[in-house]
């Protein structure tokens, strides 16, 4: 059913969530932004969007699927990646 | 006293705390351990253990005119399960801590938790240690809510006196998951010793002026409507500025006095 997201709907979606969950201004939020310099997010905050990203994945999201996640497009194409699946 | 003599009680307090701590490890924590009380007892003979040799630290080097202590702090029995949150000016604050309040809770770094002469000590103690953040903040609120008084430094390392505060947000988060009263700790040291950057033999030829001030309670600040993240974003910030006004006094608003200006504790 989700599979049919592209990669700018997922991008389009984690926007919201980011801006939604940590108070950040969405035009900030491109795919080379970096989550941890750029954005200022750290790593309980990360935990938390992995939570958030449930709701578009529809499962859960595992650690080891999100260790090397630094940008935005990192997170796109890890999202991506996992609806593939 | 002349700084030569500084520099050999520094180093005399250093390696007691290595050797100690090694010693303490392999003869003193086996038999702590077959005491009987199961872990409970062993966290709370090993934590006396420590106040004990931390407040004898802190007597010698203030001895050794390395500075004067200045600690104003609410009596030990109001402190169950309060969280402290306290600036980090030097490497000696977690000296004064646990050398000024019994039954200390701390996280340590893995470093320390791992460190092969000192270790057992630590994890004898019950010290919460930096596995992850998530780790931290579970463990932190357990041991809250059990009634533990656990220590905290916002700024998560040493930082430079003057400048003004940045907070982890870790503090945060754990004051709002564990739902524990805040209590405000100002450490200052003037002139700055054993800073960042500092080694064990940097010391000033003035005695340090090292002040352990609570200046508010604070919260307890629970969980509200307001998301994790976002919650603990503004309580950060409100430490932030809380800590700032109280240390780097009024400057920061204009028209505020600097001499008279106080906020009561």
């Amino acid at each position: 059913m989700t599979t049919t997201l592209s990669q700018d709907d997922i991008l389009q979606k984690l926007r919201q969530v980011l801006a939604d969950s940590f108070r950040l201004d969405p035009s900030k939020i491109t795919r080379e932004s970096n989550l941890f310099t750029d954005l200022d997010l750290d790593s309980i905050d990360a935990v938390e969007l992995a939570i958030q990203l449930q709701d578009i994945t529809g499962r859960r999201v595992k650690a080891e699927e999100f260790r090397h996640v630094r940008t935005v497009g990192d997170v796109v194409e890890a999202v991506h990646t996992m609806l593939q699946a | 006293m002349p700084r030569l003599l500084k520099i050999l009680a520094s180093g005399i307090g250093f390696s007691s705390v290595g050797v100690g701590g090694l010693l303490f490890s392999l003869l003193g924590v086996p038999v702590l351990w077959l005491l009987p009380g199961g872990r409970p007892a062993l966290q709370r003979r090993t934590r006396t253990v420590f106040f004990r040799y931390f407040q004898a630290l802190v007597w010698f080097l203030s001895a050794a005119r390395i500075y004067d202590l200045r600690a104003d702090l609410p009596p030990r029995s109001e402190l169950d399960g309060t969280l402290i949150l306290a600036t980090h000016p030097g490497y000696l604050d977690v000296v004064m801590a646990l050398g000024t309040i019994p039954q200390l809770t701390c996280i340590v770094k893995p470093g320390v938790w791992n460190n092969p002469g000192f270790g057992w000590a630590v994890r004898a103690a019950g010290y919460i240690p930096t596995l992850s953040p998530e780790w931290v903040l579970e463990e932190g609120a357990k041991a809250l809510q059990r009634g533990e008084t656990l220590i905290l430094f916002p700024e998560g390392t040493r930082t430079e006196p003057g400048q003004s505060y940045h907070f982890q947000r870790g503090a945060a988060h754990l004051a709002l998951r564990s739902c524990a009263p805040v209590l405000a700790v100002a450490v200052t040291c003037d002139p700055p010793l054993l800073a960042k950057g500092h080694r064990w033999y940097h010391m000033p030829r003035l005695s340090c002026d090292y002040q352990v001030r609570a200046f508010a309670r604070l919260g307890p600040f629970g969980p509200g409507a307001t998301p994790a993240p976002q919650a603990a974003r503004d309580l950060t910030e409100e430490l932030e500025a809380r800590f700032d006004q109280e240390i780097h006094g009024s400057g920061h608003q204009p028209g505020g006095d600097q001499a008279l200006h106080r906020r009561d504790p």
